[in-house]
């Protein structure tokens, strides 16, 4: 099920109906209505995939119960290692399996060894990457003695399961979520109406901004060859805007989801693209993901500990493991690798961790330095979603040699018609809009937040109905969620 | 008591988005009304598909109005003729398209099924259907096309509003229109070439 459809629009009522309704004083029922819930909201999608959920959760719940019995730590081992082989095990068949087979076969046939790959019809399951991880999250944080394994199996069925964040995270730490299970839950009206506000803003990015943005993206880059110059550069900025206005929409309404049920997820995105290096963009973008590396991946490998050698094999471990995490494509590796690149001249000059503060904390607008810097890594950034975006490596670098190649300003040819014009208009101004709202909201948690908008308290009602209405009317045609496919 | 006022707070907020959607749609039903109620000398009415929408201008006949919009189904021809007769007794004369087009079924469920040509066209015929009309088309359309119906009422009733204040021109409800195609047809087949 899509946040952005009516099933959902009918659907998340129900719940919260029933959830508050009928199960208010009973934490045990309101677990249960969310694991059923849950798996219904999936289900919704392809029922038969339910199954490896229900597998990942049957047997990292008891791997984390087993690690709490066992003291010997060839058993903790193996427990551990039955958690990572299975999760992993499912991740990769299900998503990397072809793409293994056919680079294996590939190369066989660079040294003159042409062998047909046996390749198989897999459909990628909508979400695995993400409570793959989680549940991984779990066993590692018991075995390392961090986390104690919880007895309770709804509880952990719903913390695999949460609905609101099933399919593209956050990826949430049994840390922060799992305990939430075990408390009782009481209705507040504060973050029952901060929820709603989130996630209004939420759909207000994706259904605006994203998937208006990507309707203009799909045609600039599947018809890259026949554009040049501006058209090109601007897909390329109509990506960068899609990306985030998509992904952390959904984030934004996975949250404000989660609240509404009285859960606190964490926060995953920190208006990256107000970033003034790659290291800033970094703790600001996809923060579950890149937190989970950091701690599970690149801390174990020596982090940014040893001789410079050390800290860039690390940083290029972590950059090409997350490429290749977003999907089976060298042009997911390619695009982890570019952000290595720009990342390790921060790394080696010991200035990727400068800006840890929000730009322009305590101004109105930032200095002509801070917005230099912000231009310049969006610029960076955005050349390195090229790779993401394109079908293939060559497709990138063919996009690049016309972007920069042949003559830069031409007139705008993927507006077709008067209607087009407009779209892009509205969608150009909603987009400016949002950056407006995200730069004054830039030291809370989300942009609609009441933190942002306590100070116009009196705007507080227009400001909600504006994004509503804007919402309805300037929604795009209905795309999916570009991180569903990951 | 927190989840009344919950509540209370979430029924203002819907109040008044309601309100201003029920504003813009009783202004676009009277704009469009009004459009639709022809001068007394006007005696002829087209009504129909592209075919009438460009092979009948209306400026060269005399007493005439072309209302006649491309992709037209017969549902919504007969909604339009059925208001405009209705307001307007002084019409005596009454041109409708028709052609093969009308018997090829595939096209026939494109035009009327088809989700951007429903929200475009129930968005913004909307005020001219009758009760019994409106019953009707619901009956026809199915249920899980109702979203695309309402999205046509939350769309184009407020872009009619935006045309009108950004270019001075509202929603289009027919009309005689020069088309393109007919003029590439001219210059392919041009004498010169031939």
């Amino acid at each position: 099920m899509l946040f952005h459809t009516l099933d959902f629009a009918v659907f998340l009522p129900i719940v919260f109906s029933i959830y508050w309704f009928v199960f208010q004083r009973n934490l045990k029922a309101q677990n249960f209505l969310i694991v059923l819930a849950s798996y219904f909201f999936y289900g919704w999608w392809d029922w038969r995939f339910l199954l490896l959920i229900l597998l990942s959760t049957l047997v990292d719940f008891g791997v984390g119960l087993q690690l709490g019995k066992t003291k010997k730590q060839n058993q903790r081992k193996a427990l551990l290692w039955l958690s990572i082989l299975v999760n992993i095990g499912l991740l990769g068949f299900f998503k990397y399996f072809n793409f293994f087979v056919e680079n294996f076969f590939q190369a066989f046939s660079f040294f003159n060894y042409p062998i047909s790959p046996y390749t198989l019809d897999i459909i990628l399951p909508v979400g695995i990457s993400f409570y793959t991880f989680q549940t991984l999250s779990y066993t590692i944080d018991i075995y390392r003695h961090k986390l104690e394994p919880t007895r309770d199996f709804i509880s952990f069925a719903a913390f695999v399961s949460f609905f609101p964040q099933l399919v593209a995270g956050p990826i949430e730490r049994a840390a922060n979520l799992l305990p939430q299970f075990h408390q009782s839950r009481v209705f507040s009206y504060d973050q029952a109406t901060e929820g709603l506000r989130q996630l209004a803003w939420g759909l207000f990015k994706k259904m605006v901004i994203a998937d208006n943005f990507g309707a203009f993206v799909n045609v600039i880059f599947a018809q890259s060859e026949d554009f040049s110059g501006s058209n090109l550069a601007l897909g390329a900025i109509f990506f960068s805007f899609q990306i985030y206005a998509d992904f952390s929409g959904y984030s934004d309404i996975a949250l404000g989801t989660a609240r509404l049920f009285g859960f606190q997820l964490s926060q995953n995105f920190a208006y990256p693209y107000f970033s003034r290096n790659i290291g800033e963009f970094w703790r600001r973008w996809h923060i579950s993901l890149s937190t989970w590396f950091r701690d599970y991946l690149y801390i174990p490998l020596g982090g940014s500990r040893g001789n410079s050698g050390l800290q860039i094999r690390n940083i290029f471990l972590i950059f090409l493991v997350s490429g290749l995490w977003h999907g089976a494509n060298w042009t997911f590796i390619f695009w982890g690798a570019l952000h290595a690149f720009m990342f390790i001249p921060f790394l080696l000059t010991q200035i990727n961790r400068k800006y840890l503060d929000t730009v322009a904390f305590g101004k109105k607008l930032p200095n002509l330095r801070e917005l230099f810097s912000m231009v310049l890594t969006f610029s960076g950034i955005t050349l390195a979603w090229i790779f993401f975006r394109a079908s293939s490596i060559s497709h990138a670098f063919d996009y690049l040699h016309n972007l920069f190649v042949v003559d830069f300003f031409q007139p705008l040819v993927f507006l077709t018609s008067n209607f087009e014009q407009l779209r892009l208009l509205h969608v150009a101004m909603a987009c400016l809009g949002m950056l407006i709202v995200e730069w004054y909201g830039r030291n809370t948690a989300f942009a609609l937040s009441k933190e942002n908008l306590s100070t116009q308290k009196r705007w507080r009602y227009p400001v909600y109905v504006v994004v509503v209405i804007l919402t309805l009317y300037l929604k795009g045609s209905k795309q999916e969620f570009i991180y569903f496919a990951f | 008591m927190e989840m009344k006022l919950f509540f209370r707070k979430l029924a203002v907020v819907f109040g008044l988005i309601l309100f201003v959607f029920v504003s813009v749609w009783l202004f676009y039903s009277w704009e469009v009304k009004n459009r639709v109620v022809l001068p007394q000398d006007v005696k002829v009415l087209i009504l129909g598909d592209s075919h009438t929408q460009s092979g009948l201008d209306d400026r060269l006949i005399q007493q005439a109005v072309n209302f006649s919009s491309s992709g037209e189904h017969y549902v919504y021809v007969y909604e339009k003729l059925k208001h405009i007769t209705e307001h307007n007794p002084q019409i005596q004369t009454v041109i409708l398209a028709f052609s093969a087009s009308n018997f090829i079924m595939e096209r026939d469920k494109y035009w009327l099924f088809d989700d951007s040509n429903l929200k475009n066209k129930f968005g913004t015929y909307f005020p001219l259907f009758s009760t019994e009309g409106l019953k009707q088309y619901l009956k026809i359309i199915p249920y899980r096309q109702y979203a695309t119906l309402i999205d046509g009422l939350l769309f184009y009733p407020l872009y009619s509003l935006e045309k009108s204040i950004l270019v001075g021109e509202s929603q289009y409800i027919g009309g005689y229109f020069e088309n393109d195609h007919v003029m590439e047809w001219e210059e392919d087949y041009s004498w010169e070439e031939m």
